[in-house]
Formats: C-alpha cells, structure tokens, sequence
C-alpha cells in the first residue's frame, strides 16, 4: 500500500479502475430501475415541503391579502385584464399553497384575455390536478375550456365530474354560482335534461341561502344587487 | 495492521457516541417521522407509500447531518490539537489512521441509522398494521452512500479545515445528484457521469417490492469503488501532507 500511494501513476490507474467500476455499477443499475428512478433532490424536496405547510400557507395568505385591496381599491378603474402586476404574485402564490383555489380563478382568465389561451388552459388544469375534488375548479376549469379553448366537450365531461357527489364546495353561495355557469354551458351544449336537473340544484341552493349574501357585495355596476 | 485499524476505528466510534449531536439528530429525526401522518399536503390521507417516502428522506437527511458533524472536524481537529502525533508515533502509517477513521465513522453511521431504521420500522408498522421490511434495504443504502460521503469527507479533511470540508462535501452531494437534471438518459454523458444514483432507491422501496439480489449486489460493488477511490485519492494526499 506504501509505494502505491508514492507512485502516482500506479495510484491513478488504480483510481480510474474504481470509477470505472463506479460506472459500470452505474449503468447496471440504470437498466434496472429504469423509468422509476426518482431524483434524491425531488424525494427532499417533497418532504420538505409538506413539513413547512403552516409557513408557506401563511405566506401565501398574506401575498393574496396584500393583492386584493390593490385590485378592488387603488387600481379600481382599471379593467381586471389590464391587472398583470398581480400575475407574479399569484405565480407565487399557487406555488406556496397550490391548494389556494381563488389565484387559479383569477389568473387563467386575465392570462386567456390577454391571449395566452395556452397558458391559462394550463393554469386551470393545474387547479384541478392540486385541488381534483374542488367543485370550483372543475367549473373553472369548464369555463375556460368552453370560452377560451374551444373545447365543448372537453368542458362538459369537467361539468359532469363537477356535479358529483364528492365534489367539495367551500359553501353553498360558491355552489350556486357555479351552477349558474354549469346550466349555460349545457344549454350550449345542447343538453337540456343536464340542465334542467342543474337549475332545479339552483333553486334548491337558492332556498338554503336565502339572505345570506350581504347587500352591496360584488356590486360593481352600483345598482345594489350583487352581480355575482 | 488490522490491529491497528481496530484500534483506531474503536477509539473514533467510543468518541463519536460521546457527541451529543448524534442522539440530538436522532431524536429529531423520530419525532419528526412520528409526525408524518399529519402532513396535510400530500391529500386525502396519508398512504403507507407516502410513509415510506418521507420516512427514508428523513433517513437520508440525518445520515447527512451526522457524517458531517463526525467527519468534517475529526482529522483537522486532530491534527490543530496536535494528539495525532500521539498515534502516528506508534508505527501507525497515515494510510492506516484515514482507514481507521473511515471505519469508526461508518460503525457509528450504521449504529445511528440501524436505531432510526428500528423507529421508522416499528412506527410504520403501528400506524399502517404491516410491517414494512422493505424499509431495511433503503436504510441499507442510505448507509453505503452516508459512508462514501464520509470517505469524501475524510479524504479532503486531511488537506483543509471544517469549513472547506463541509462545504467541498455538500457540494459533492449536490454534483452526485444532480445528473438526472442536467443529462437525459440518452445522452453519452450520462452513462459517464458517476453519480450516487445507485443508491437512490426511494422509489422501488416506497412505492413497490423493494430492490433485487443483483440490484443490491452491484450497489455493493459501486459503494466499494467509491469508498476505495476517495480513500485512496485521500490517503495519498495525506503521505505528501507535512504536519
């Protein structure tokens, strides 16, 4: 062991051997596994990720909180298409808590309006493969399929998956309202039994809210009702 | 010359449970594993699978974290307190001190993760009703690669001080991982870049079956090869090292 740690090329030849052993080893090894490999720095990652739920829903909560004074107050007289600075923060705030559902409301329809159909397709789908038993996201989904994407079909089997029974709805006024969208995506469609079953939902939603929504909520046009 | 190694391998592995940030480590580690199947970002529930993946990246993590704590100080510190001297004087060669100290750190990373190993095992199979033997062969990886990452550890220890030497050893953590982001598997480079992905076996253990006899004899090989390289690469530069 002496003299080879003295004779450098002996001890090179010898270290090439190992790494080439390590190669070999390697390359077995990446047969074997094959498609199933998973990234070390993902797997970390992840665990990581799920650990610090509490400080990233937080953070997340507070970038959402600072973005809706700005779009309803100081930036009130510009049109919400025209709203791209809180595109960033919504990035950021999708990726903190990919379980906030309002960022995947907002953002694909400002993004569609603008003419990044692909993009906004894609921000809504990611709201329903994060959130799959969201009721909200499957509509909103629906609804950017059926008005940006050209997908009727494709929006109408999201509106079937949305009216099931597992389904989760935040509360009854979220439910109502997606349904109103649901029944004119039927309509259009040309599903009337679908809609005809929809809107009885809406009238049954309507008699468990009641007077729920507070006057002058959502009222952008000034007339007193809500407008949505 | 087996002798000798022993001895040194004993008295590192006496020193290094004597450390209060191996049993710190651990007891971290436990409870944070116990907490898994509160986790609410993994969805509805959470699977044995999920269990099995998170517990094994805790595994991997404290391994991490201990060998560098052991590892990154022991030789540089021996060497400023000038108590190195006291070993080399009896007829121990330098080779034989970086393979002793090599030994005593893989002893006490088995010893740590064996006792992770049995927390994760029992608490998985408490919580899940079955036991989860598959679990032993990811803790087996995790402590080949924890060992090649102390033989790394050592081999630049015996040029530089702690700081380098942890920062010289997650960044050859950070290189060893990092081939599935840089290279795709068609690419010649691929087949050529040694990486630590042998022993990244998170995904048949947590997921399926676990990994097969040829699977973890050529594991071994590769962990021998790495282990043989480092040390040698670090032996060598600690004969020319004047103290």
């Amino acid at each position: 062991m002496n003299s080879l740690l003295h004779r450098p090329i002996a001890l090179w030849i010898v270290v090439a051997l190992l790494l080439g052993v390590v190669l070999t080893g390697q390359a077995i090894v990446d047969s074997t596994v094959g498609a199933s490999f998973t990234s070390t720095g993902d797997a970390v990652g992840r665990a990581g990720f799920a650990y610090v739920t509490g400080l990233r829903t937080f953070v997340a909560a507070v970038l959402w909180n600072r973005l809706e004074p700005q779009y309803h107050d100081y930036y009130d007289d510009k049109p919400l298409v025209e709203q791209t600075q809180m595109m960033p923060i919504v990035n950021l705030v999708v990726l903190l808590d990919p379980q906030f559902l309002d960022a995947y409301y907002v953002a694909p329809w400002i993004l569609a309006r603008r003419g990044d159909i692909n993009e906004a397709l894609d921000l809504a789908a990611l709201g329903v493969e994060n959130n799959p038993d969201s009721g909200l996201m499957r509509v909103n989904y629906a609804q950017t399929l059926w008005n940006f994407g050209d997908d009727l079909p494709g929006a109408v089997e999201q509106a079937e998956i949305a009216l099931g029974e597992t389904m989760r709805w935040r509360d009854p006024i979220e439910q109502h309202d997606s349904y109103a969208v649901l029944s004119s995506l039927y309509r259009n469609a040309g599903y009337d039994e679908r809609v005809t079953f929809v809107l009885a939902e809406i009238e049954r939603l309507d008699a468990e809210i009641g007077d729920q929504l507070p006057a002058g909520e959502h009222d952008h046009d000034g007339d007193g009702k809500p407008d949505h | 010359m087996i002798r000798r190694v022993g001895a040194i391998a004993l008295s590192v592995f006496t020193d290094a449970l004597r450390r209060k940030i191996v049993y710190v480590v651990v007891l971290f580690a436990a409870v944070m594993a116990a907490s898994i199947p509160l986790l609410p970002s993994y969805g509805v529930g959470v699977e044995g699978a999920v269990f099995r993946e998170v517990a094994l990246t805790l595994t991997y993590l404290a391994a991490v974290v201990v060998i560098l704590a052991l590892s990154a100080s022991r030789i540089p510190g021996e060497i400023e307190r000038r108590t190195i001297y006291n070993v080399l004087a009896r007829s121990v060669r330098r080779w034989e001190y970086l393979l002793g100290t090599w030994f005593g750190i893989a002893i006490t990373s088995a010893a740590v993760l064996a006792a992770f190993g049995t927390v994760i095992f029992g608490l998985g199979w408490a919580l899940y009703g079955q036991p989860m033997w598959q679990l032993w062969q990811g803790v087996l990886a995790i402590w080949m690669e924890s060992c090649i990452v102390a033989a790394v550890c050592i081999s630049v220890s015996t040029l530089a001080g702690p700081v380098v030497v942890a920062t010289a050893t997650i960044a050859f953590l950070f290189i060893a991982h990092a081939r599935a982001g840089l290279l795709a598997p068609d690419q010649l480079a691929w087949r050529l870049y040694p990486s630590l992905d042998a022993f990244n076996i998170i995904n048949p253990v947590a997921h399926g079956t676990g990994v097969g006899f040829v699977y973890l004899l050529t594991m071994t090989a590769v962990f021998v090869a790495w282990v043989g390289a480092s040390l040698l690469i670090g032996a060598a530069a600690f004969e020319r090292r004047d103290l």
